[in-house]
């Protein structure tokens, strides 16, 4: 066995027991022992108090008077003067005496006279004393004077008062002994004598210690024995159990959270059993959560994973090209879910270069389901616009279609348009969505008109187009109801008149920058709350009929790689050969391409270009385009190079730049959408 | 891009044949601090060479200076006529020797 250290719980208990077993016993002892004296004393008292009663009873017939009366009279022994019929009595009784000292067991008996004041001046009468005591006999008439204030108190208190008294003298001068003392009175109750009984109470006293003694040790044999068996009663019962429960509790985690049968070996049939088995169900059942959060969270996790991904995907569907190289137009659009996905919509098509497609669409509901919805309707809009159904045609087919199978009541709310940039002209249909602000002659207005039924609500409905007609800087804004319920922590809304007047506070701004301001409108208003609504915005400004790039565009988009430099060379000359651009021109536009490109893949961090190259046939110009979306740059600041400069002083610094200022007609920088727009204009028969 | 290279008597020559752009420049700058390296009469035939860009007008100053340097001589042939207009538009007329 090995040692262990004794549980504090076991050494309190041992230590409570040794003093509540320490205060009983002292408590047992000191009762018996007042109890044992008491009891021997009035014993012996009574004893004492017999014997001289019956000194006193057989001294009444004898002539004490007649004693004291003969002292009194001489000076020197007076039992010698004594007559002789008085001392014959006195001899006689004197004997009787001596046999009570001896038969009675007592040290000695004396009667004798007390004088006062004082009274301690003793003239002895009698005074018998045991034969093997260390007393000697006073003789009749002896005097002696005894100062002691106990004793001469009991005198004076005897002969003043005629009271019997008893005293305990406990080693004093003579050892420990018990006297009687009772006053002899004449035939006129005067007291002229005291009788004194004095009895040996060593006896009693040892007996008392040897009392003490064993009452001391059996308590303790007795109490050390209890205490032994009650703790290893105890300690098995009560503290084993303890333990166990706490050395299994705090072993719980260690063990990987499994559950400790030892628990279950508890069987007291009392409170500690029901504390091991609650504790045991307790572990298991913490057990059993864990297992089973684990799985919880596991599939938590594999739910966000998948939830992210379709939050690029749906981040993916959503246009975010701006058609930075249009002048004709601008257009910005945004859309932020208020859950990882959402249910809001917009899209945008260029049907051809006159026909600007916009739509923007609120599904019922939020989260995934919404959003599935979301992407079926927004992708039925797409195929049904590419192939050229007018607004109306679009929401009455994708209606019959959704309508079909929708058993949980889903419905879309959308407008849609489309913008003739020659003219313009919005041809667009409104199905149960919040009305758009239009920008005109500085102030926006809502663009009313009777709403549709909802998109997926019921089959067979017919849309209703209306027209509106731009004029060039008008702009139109779309957005979900998102923007004007998203609501303050009090659940006060954004609401129209706040969002009127976000607009009207930057009337003229371009798409990207009405659309920032309204959202930096809604951000401050709603402060830090949560919104519960997808919040989504698309505004479209009408700049009027393109002044250039008429005639035919061209378009490539790739990674901004040097490799991709060559693709992108022979996709300008293959056009280039198409209008029988003569070579010089050519060869000066491939050089400049290739400035631009070194610089873009070099210098702006960009991973994305696109190449625009449209050829106006009236005046046979291209202009090529470059938009990529790196740093902020315009090459066009910096100063030109000295070419003048000596061998040693040229550097190599804005040359290419230099070269393309120099052989192209018109080169021009533009920070659009987040992109740099770099143009440059060359005469294909100058 | 391709580089011949014709060695006589000490003196080199190389034949340039395609475009020096930024693409093509790295191979050019590669042949030229190597002739800069072996010669001191360095001739650059440009029959073949359609254009240049800034990329190569990088290393001809670059390679210029260095062959000034070690009292060398550098000189260009057969520039076509976009490739002369490059060079007088950056004033590289007037550092580099062309025939």
């Amino acid at each position: 066995m090995t040692y262990r250290k004794l549980p504090i719980i076991t050494r309190k208990i041992v230590l409570v027991s040794l003093i509540t077993g320490l205060i009983l016993c002292s408590v047992v002892f000191f009762a018996g022992y007042w109890s044992f004296s008491k009891h021997f004393e009035n014993q012996y008292d009574k004893d004492v108090r017999s014997v001289a009663a019956v000194v006193r009873d057989f001294l009444q017939s004898d002539s004490i008077s007649a004693y004291i009366a003969h002292i009194d009279s001489v000076k020197d022994s007076p039992k010698k003067s004594l007559d002789s019929a008085l001392l014959a009595q006195y001899e006689r009784n004197r004997r009787t005496l001596q046999y009570f000292v001896d038969n009675f067991n007592l040290n000695l008996l004396y009667v004798s006279v007390v004088k006062g004041p004082e009274y301690k001046d003793i003239t002895y009468i009698y005074n018998p004393v045991s034969k093997n005591g260390k007393w000697k006999e006073f003789p009749l008439g002896y005097r002696e004077t005894y100062v002691e204030p106990d004793y001469n108190k009991s005198a004076k208190k005897i002969f003043e008062e005629g009271e019997p008294i008893v005293r305990h003298t406990l080693k004093s001068r003579s050892g420990s002994h018990i006297t009687s003392m009772l006053p002899l009175k004449n035939a006129d109750g005067k007291v002229i004598a005291v009788i004194g009984i004095q009895k040996d109470i060593q006896e009693y006293v040892s007996a008392r210690h040897r009392f003490a003694n064993f009452v001391v040790v059996v308590e303790t044999i007795f109490a050390l024995l209890a205490l032994l068996i009650f703790s290893s009663f105890f300690n098995r019962k009560f503290i084993n159990p303890i333990l166990l429960v706490t050395e299994e509790a705090a072993k719980f985690t260690k063990n990987g959270g499994k559950p400790s049968d030892k628990l279950l070996s508890v069987n007291n049939r009392d409170e500690l059993q029901t504390l091991a088995h609650s504790v045991h169900q307790m572990e298991s059942d913490v057990h059993k959560y864990i297992n089973k959060l684990t799985t919880v969270t596991a599939e938590k996790e594999r739910i966000e994973t998948e939830l992210g991904v379709a939050t690029r995907i749906q981040d993916a569907m959503l246009p975010k090209k701006f058609f930075p190289e249009r002048t004709d137009f601008e257009l910005f659009a945004s859309m932020s879910a208020a859950k990882e996905v959402g249910g809001d919509l917009y899209d945008y098509i260029l049907l051809d270069d006159q026909h600007l497609l916009f739509v923007v669409g609120d599904v019922s509901g939020k989260g995934i389901p919404a959003a599935l919805f979301m992407v079926v309707v927004k992708t039925l809009f797409h195929s049904y616009a590419e192939q050229g159904l007018s607004p109306s045609e679009i929401f009455e087919t994708t209606n019959k279609i959704i309508v079909k199978g929708n058993t949980l009541g889903y419905f879309i709310t959308s407008w849609l348009g489309i913008l003739d940039l020659a003219t313009g002209e919005i041809r667009f249909v409104n199905a149960g969505h919040c009305h758009p602000a239009v920008c005109r002659n500085g102030k926006y207005e809502f663009l009313k008109t009777k709403a549709n039924f909802v998109l997926g609500g019921m089959d067979s409905i017919a849309y209703q187009e209306h027209s509106i007609k731009l004029e060039p800087g008008d702009q139109l804004f779309l957005y979900t109801d998102g923007v004007t319920e998203a609501n303050q922590n009090g659940g006060e809304l954004f609401g129209e008149a706040r969002l009127f007047e976000a607009l009207n506070s930057c009337c003229g701004a371009v798409p990207e920058e009405t659309c920032k301001n309204v959202r930096k409108h809604i951000d401050e208003f709603v402060q830090n709350v949560a919104q519960f609504d997808d919040i989504t915005m698309l505004a479209v400004k009408f700049n009027g009929k393109q002044q250039k790039n008429l005639g035919e565009h061209h378009e490539k988009t790739m990674e901004a790689k040097p490799e991709n430099q060559a693709a992108f060379s022979s996709f300008v000359e293959d056009i280039l050969n198409k209008y029988q651009c003569p070579a010089k021109t050519k060869t000066q536009i491939l050089v400049a391409l290739d400035e631009i490109y070194s610089n873009i893949t070099k210098f702006s961090g960009a991973n994305q270009v696109t190449m625009d190259l449209a050829i106006r046939e009236d005046t046979f110009t291209a202009t090529l385009t470059f938009i990529d979306n790196g740093t902020p740059y315009d090459p066009l600041q910096n100063d030109d190079p000295d070419i003048n400069l000596s061998i040693d002083e040229r550097g190599i610094g804005g040359l290419g730049i230099y070269i393309v200022k120099k052989t192209m007609d018109k080169v021009s920088y533009n920070r659009k959408n987040n992109c740099n727009v770099f143009s440059i204009e060359k005469k294909l028969n100058g | 891009m391709q580089i011949t290279k014709q060695e006589n008597n000490g003196s080199v020559t190389l034949a340039i044949d395609g475009i020096i752009d930024s693409t093509t420049a790295p191979q050019f700058e590669e042949a030229m601090v190597e002739a800069c390296g072996a010669t001191k009469s360095l001739t650059l035939d440009f029959a073949k060479v359609g254009f240049v860009s800034s990329a190569a007008l990088r290393v001809l100053l670059f390679s210029q200076k260095k062959m000034n340097a070690i009292q060398g001589a550098m000189k260009l042939i057969n520039v076509n006529d976009t490739v002369r207009e490059v060079f007088e538009l950056t004033g590289f007329v007037s550092v580099l020797n062309i025939a």
